[in-house]
């Protein structure tokens, strides 16, 4: 096992337009033993930033070191990692156990023993029963499940994952994170696990990067990104539903109120106007709102366009004068209807350079003690 | 206008009252049906195909078993299995030869004949060799020239033009190309060899090197659609099983070794059936290349010799028999591919 550290690494594919940078200068180091999400949308180089570190993109400058070696120009071959494919590459001439045991075999390890670790490793992953047949009569999550297992049979410094759950459906892909969490604790190895779904990194990662654009916008531990995101592209991927973004003024002398811009609603923001820029983004989570319907709109609200039930919670879709905004209600506690009039509260805000989109500064939630916050 | 078959069917049947869609097929009409209904198609190539190429195999094989030589007509009221024992007499030593063991053949005197008949051994051992080496070395050289193409490199489409141009040649343009190139004096291949000192040798003619020659030229002629064929079945790998297998700690060699190689096999069982059937009828080349079907015996195939038998002896019968022989083995390469095909429900 070992840490990644990956070092002004930068990716440049050529087109016939120019180059297309992928990866632009990027640098972090992963610790020994964690498990770090890349998360983004399509096209933000999160796949090849790991294909760089498994190897099989050869970055245009920068440097990738593994447990201290220099690995940059190693072919994938010989860096002793796992790597597990979004597509599920499992051999189909070979049986379930060849193909977990597909490594050793390289290693020049004989047969009765390669079938013994693969044994071992597929009762781990629990598909000891299928050893004997042929990846094409499995279904979806035992495949993935087999590629998993020839990723830990050899004890690989990392493993890569790139989209593994991606194939699967809803239910088995809940089945799997909960699983692969499992197999992380068995193992206890470092993983590196591109995904494009925020709510896998939230839930798998130890610290997870955002990345767009071919930069990385944020590393922190799942809390971080989701409470105290660095810009506004990290608060609008990581949450869902999204979270509320308005145009809005900012005056020192208005007192930690903002203006949002069109209308003459002021938000208390509960964070000091000192040093704020007077054009911004201001942004709350629809779970940081308190929604009331009410006769005569004075303020930040509308009319309830649609309401959509997700079990214990209602997400209401809110027309107002600057567009639609969302907020979560419990569905106990505050019975709305589509076509109902509600004012909506915002409990805990964030202020965001209306330029740059960089956060300026977040509030507490109203009631939360500083403390319970995530430590930065 | 109306449907003629339609005429037919309603004065035929009772009432014109049509069955449904849901109805079980027994119960519709003769002429409904559509086997009945397409005849008009099937039926001419069938009964043309039946007759030509069917027709002609059975009749051939009765005519094998007569004593049909020299003038005349054959006597079908006499049939025996004699030519064959002629064709495979001294089966020991003539299976041996095949391998270039064994004593002296010899061959047998049937009853159509005062004079001595050689058995097939030779043009069989000689089939048999062009058979395995060429389609062998073309397949080889055909997966070697896919990997290659296959790796990314620059001109690719000229490259997989260029090994591919050969293919659309027929047969008498390549011995022709090639008779030239063989040629002592003039040829590239002398003058090539005549930088180091070596030659001038003659090929086209030597005993042994007749037939390399001949494999050598249907080699370069056909190891385009070998690549062509596996080129297409490697396309059809996903880029990460390479990918995986490079992870997994696979050296290039292992990887294709391992990982892609065995997941050729249906295209290598389709290049194979194509490349051997053409060995089997490679009879044109070597009359272009030996301007008629005197090859001499180190060249000699199946092919050439039953031509010979027949239009130069005019031991129609004999010739007959190789011809079955012929036959019997074109059957063995291709019937397991069929058979294939058809348990995986692919006929």
């Amino acid at each position: 096992m070992s840490d990644i550290q990956v070092d002004t690494l930068r990716k440049e594919f050529s087109s016939d337009g120019g180059p297309i940078v992928a990866v632009n200068d990027v640098s972090f180091t992963v610790e020994d033993g964690e498990f770090v999400c890349i998360v983004g949308p399509s096209g933000c180089g999160k796949t090849t930033l790991l294909r760089c570190i498994a190897g099989l993109e050869r970055p245009t400058s920068g440097s990738i070191t593994l447990a201290g070696e220099e690995v940059t120009d190693i072919p994938p071959q010989n860096r002793n990692l796992a790597f597990v494919f979004q597509d599920i590459t499992l051999y189909p001439h070979m049986k379930v156990w060849e193909n977990i045991s597909y490594p050793l075999k390289l290693d020049g390890v004989d047969a009765d023993t390669r079938y013994e670790r693969a044994q071992e490793v597929a009762d781990t992953i629990q598909i000891g029963e299928l050893l004997d047949m042929y990846p094409g009569d499995l279904s979806g999550g035992q495949q993935q499940r087999v590629a998993i297992g020839r990723s830990i049979i050899r004890s690989p410094r990392a493993y890569l994952l790139d989209e593994p759950m991606s194939d699967l459906d809803a239910k088995l892909k809940k089945e799997m994170r909960v699983e692969l969490q499992r197999i992380q604790q068995q193992v206890g190895g470092t993983m590196v696990y591109v995904t494009h779904d925020q709510e896998e990194a939230m839930t798998l990662s130890d610290r997870m990067i955002v990345m767009d654009d071919g930069e990385i916008q944020q590393f922190g531990s799942p809390q971080q990104v989701y409470h105290e995101p660095n810009n506004v592209f990290v608060a609008q991927f990581i949450g869902s539903p999204e979270i509320n973004l308005l145009s809005a003024t900012c005056r020192d002398d208005t007192g930690g109120t903002v203006t949002v811009d069109d209308t003459g609603w002021n938000i208390e923001t509960g964070i000091a106007s000192q040093g704020v820029p007077e054009n911004v983004t201001f942004g709350f989570r629809p779970r940081h709102t308190n929604v009331e319907p009410v006769e005569d709109l004075d303020g930040l609200g509308g009319e309830v366009a649609l309401v959509e039930a997700v079990g214990d919670e209602n997400i209401l879709y809110i027309d107002t004068e600057v567009g639609e905004i969302r907020a979560v209600v419990d569905i106990e506690r505050t019975p709305i209807e589509e076509g109902d009039t509600v004012a909506v509260d915002v409990e805990r805000s964030y202020l965001f350079d209306g330029a740059t989109g960089t956060t300026v500064a977040h509030s507490t939630r109203r009631g939360d003690q500083p403390d319970d916050q995530v430590e930065a | 206008m109306r449907n003629p078959i339609a005429t037919l069917r309603n004065r035929w049947s009772d009432s014109d009252a049509r069955t449904d869609g849901g109805e079980p097929a027994s119960e519709r009409s003769f002429l409904d049906r559509d086997s009945v209904r397409s005849a008009p198609f099937w039926v001419p190539p069938f009964l043309l195909v039946g007759l030509f190429v069917y027709g002609a195999v059975v009749w051939n094989f009765f005519l094998s078993l007569t004593d049909f030589s020299g003038i005349g007509e054959p006597d079908y009221s006499d049939l025996d299995v004699e030519n064959y024992f002629v064709a495979f007499s001294d089966p020991v030593d003539g299976f041996l030869s095949m391998f270039g063991m064994g004593g002296e053949v010899s061959g047998g005197t049937p009853a159509w004949s005062d004079l001595t008949v050689d058995p097939v051994w030779n043009s069989l051992g000689n089939t048999l060799a062009l058979m395995i080496g060429f389609s062998a070395v073309c397949l080889a050289l055909g997966l070697l020239l896919a990997i290659l193409v296959d790796r990314g490199i620059r001109f690719e489409n000229t490259f997989r033009t260029i090994y591919l141009l050969p293919m659309s040649l027929s047969f008498v343009v390549t011995a022709k190309f090639w008779l030239y190139m063989y040629n002592p004096q003039t040829g590239l291949i002398n003058i090539a060899l005549g930088v180091f000192g070596i030659g001038p040798v003659q090929i086209v003619q030597n005993p042994d090197l007749k037939l390399g020659a001949v494999a050598f030229a249907l080699i370069w002629q056909f190891s385009g659609y070998a690549m062509i064929v596996y080129l297409a079945a490697l396309r059809g790998i996903p880029s990460s099983h390479f990918e995986a297998a490079r992870v997994d700690g696979a050296s290039t060699i292992k990887m294709y070794w391992r990982v892609i190689v065995p997941q050729l096999r249906t295209a290598t069982v389709s290049a194979l059936v194509v490349i051997t059937v053409f060995a089997l009828k490679a009879f044109d080349f070597l009359f272009s290349m030996y301007g008629g079907y005197q090859p001499g015996p180190s060249a000699d195939i199946l092919a050439t010799r039953m031509v010979r038998e027949a239009y130069a002896n005019q031991n129609w019968a004999y010739g007959s028999t190789i011809a079955v022989i012929l036959f019997v083995m074109a059957l063995c390469i291709v019937a397991p591919y069929i058979y294939s095909q058809y348990r995986r429900g692919e006929l």
